[in-house]
């Protein structure tokens, strides 16, 4: 078949090892890889959080080029780069509210997951939207991040946790309280 | 049925979950929980809530200019962190079948052995072409250590034969030379005089010479005196070099030599205050000869071999260590006479 013979493909770096060493050394198919796998991810991360597409791709843009820019500080230790990715996600997107709030000509408390949510309501258009955002925003934030990242975002239980700095086990009991939690306040 | 009654709970709600996360629905997936099936299927039925959240798709041209800020972010810091030679060159058989990493990597390995691996045994200090490779600092600021026979001395350079490798250490006022437990000085020095040369490496990779021991007189030059001593002023004379001998006149300096001044070994001494940007450390070329005897002897030894070429004395005008010159400079051309004016002593520009 013609092109099988053409320069071989390289193949994608499987081991979270492999990729990290690959950034490290600033392989550009290693960063267009992460940048694949993890974009959409961090995007979501920022638009649940922000409530705001624009927030989104700012800060989406944001961690890559702060990773690309820091990743000599990275060492891989058995996380995985999505954690690490994360962290600077969390970081971005705290100080994008930070500067929302201190431009803001009305006070914007808590604009996190509740807002969000709140805002999906007009594109969802259904009550159980808006009574889960509201019983989102009554729950501690540790239990919000948890059901966030793991369910709304789809991280593994590994990833949260490394997301959090917790350890598996903690994550699972987290989530569960936390969705016990959310029972709770969605209960009349 | 696969109700695991011996799990705990929240490991049970975490494979349902990976479940449901994955498309099932959580009346499927509690159908191989019946036990845990009250207590999990409303935690579930939140769970499968809060996972269809509908995000927006990030916009495309957003997207695409995030990739291209990424990259260039990227290339930016490759080109501020440059990694280890060996691990960059590592990273680039990524891809390549197994065999041919293989290979190279043997060749690289039997690369490094004959590049000098074993100069480290014998000088104490990492390998050049090894440091260079790996980019390793510099760390070979410490001491060397050196014995030989004299070759030549002057109030600014000693000159040694370390088993036909000549050595050039600088002098000044600071080494002390000593003869047994008597301090002599430079001028007592004896052609062919066995020596003990501790020196440090100086940033323009000049050794400096901080104490230098005369361990014996060779036996034929070491004559009986009066005393039943020794003197070597009878049948040796001190290991002065032309330049040292003109300092001797007032008004003359070593500075003022041209290189190649006993035509022997082309090693111009160098000023008492080495330049560090004399060329003797370019750019990179400080790898090549900070701390590498070996590759620095090399070069006096291919002008050695040239009849003392090296920088030619009318050629170039700063007096210099030919010892301890890049190849470049080792292999100056020389004026044509195979160096063997150096004993013409040609004042400096």
């Amino acid at each position: 078949m013609k092109g099988e013979d053409s320069a071989p493909q390289r193949q994608p770096f499987e081991r979270e090892q492999d990729l990290a060493s690959a950034l490290r050394v600033h392989d550009p198919e290693a960063w267009q890889q992460l940048f694949r796998e993890q974009y959409q991810r961090v995007y979501n991360y920022a638009y649940l959080r922000t409530g705001n597409t624009a927030d989104a791709d700012d800060i989406a843009s944001n961690v890559f080029a702060e990773a690309a820019r820091g990743i000599e500080r990275f060492r891989y230790q058995g996380a995985p780069v999505a954690a690490w990715i994360f962290r600077i996600a969390h970081n971005e997107t705290v100080d994008a509210l930070k500067h929302r709030k201190r431009t803001a000509t009305t006070s914007i408390d808590e604009p996190t997951t509740a807002d969000t949510l709140q805002a999906r309501d007009e594109i969802a258009s259904a009550d159980e939207w808006r009574d889960i955002s509201a019983a989102m925003g009554k729950l501690k934030q540790e239990h919000r991040d948890v059901l966030m990242l793991r369910l709304v975002e789809g991280h593994s239980v590994m990833e949260v946790a490394a997301i959090l700095g917790k350890t598996e086990g903690a994550v699972k009991v987290m989530q569960m309280r936390a969705l016990q939690s959310l029972r709770g306040k969605l209960q009349p | 049925m696969t109700d695991r009654i011996d799990l705990p709970l929240e490991d049970v709600l975490d494979r349902c979950l990976a479940r449901v996360l994955a498309g099932e629905s959580p009346d499927d997936v509690l159908r191989d929980y019946p036990v845990a099936a009250e207590e999990l299927r409303p935690l579930l039925l939140r769970a499968a809530a809060l996972g269809a959240v509908p995000i927006p798709e990030p916009d495309g041209v957003a997207r695409m200019a995030a990739m291209s800020r990424m990259l260039a972010a990227s290339r930016d810091a490759a080109e501020r962190y440059q990694p280890a030679g060996v691990f960059a060159w590592l990273g680039s058989l990524r891809g390549r079948p197994l065999a041919f990493q293989a290979i190279a990597a043997a060749a690289a390995i039997a690369v490094l052995g004959s590049a000098g691996l074993g100069a480290s045994a014998a000088t104490g200090t990492t390998p050049e072409p090894v440091r260079v490779f790996f980019r390793l600092p510099d760390t070979s600021d410490s001491s060397v250590r050196a014995q030989g026979t004299v070759i030549s001395a002057s109030a600014s350079a000693l000159v040694i034969d370390e088993d036909g490798t000549q050595r050039t250490f600088l002098l000044d006022a600071g080494t002390s030379v000593t003869r047994g437990d008597v301090h002599v000085t430079w001028a007592d020095l004896v052609a062919g005089e066995i020596l003990d040369v501790r020196a440090t490496r100086r940033t323009g990779g000049e050794f400096a010479a901080r104490e230098v021991r005369a361990k014996e007189l060779p036996a034929s030059r070491a004559t009986p005196d009066a005393e039943g001593g020794t003197s070597n002023t009878n049948a040796s004379p001190p290991a002065r070099t032309p330049e040292a001998r003109e300092t001797e006149h007032p008004g003359d300096s070593h500075a003022d030599r041209t290189p190649g001044g006993d035509g022997e070994h082309g090693t111009p001494f160098a000023s008492d205050t080495p330049k560090a940007d004399d060329g003797h450390t370019p750019e990179g070329g400080g790898g090549e000869t900070e701390g590498t005897p070996p590759q620095a002897d090399a070069t006096s030894t291919h002008g050695s071999d040239e009849g003392g070429s090296g920088p030619s004395a009318t050629n170039t005008p700063e007096p210099e260590h030919a010892e301890f010159r890049t190849p470049e400079h080792a292999e100056t051309p020389s004026s044509g006479d195979g160096g063997s004016s150096g004993g013409d002593e040609t004042p400096t520009p």
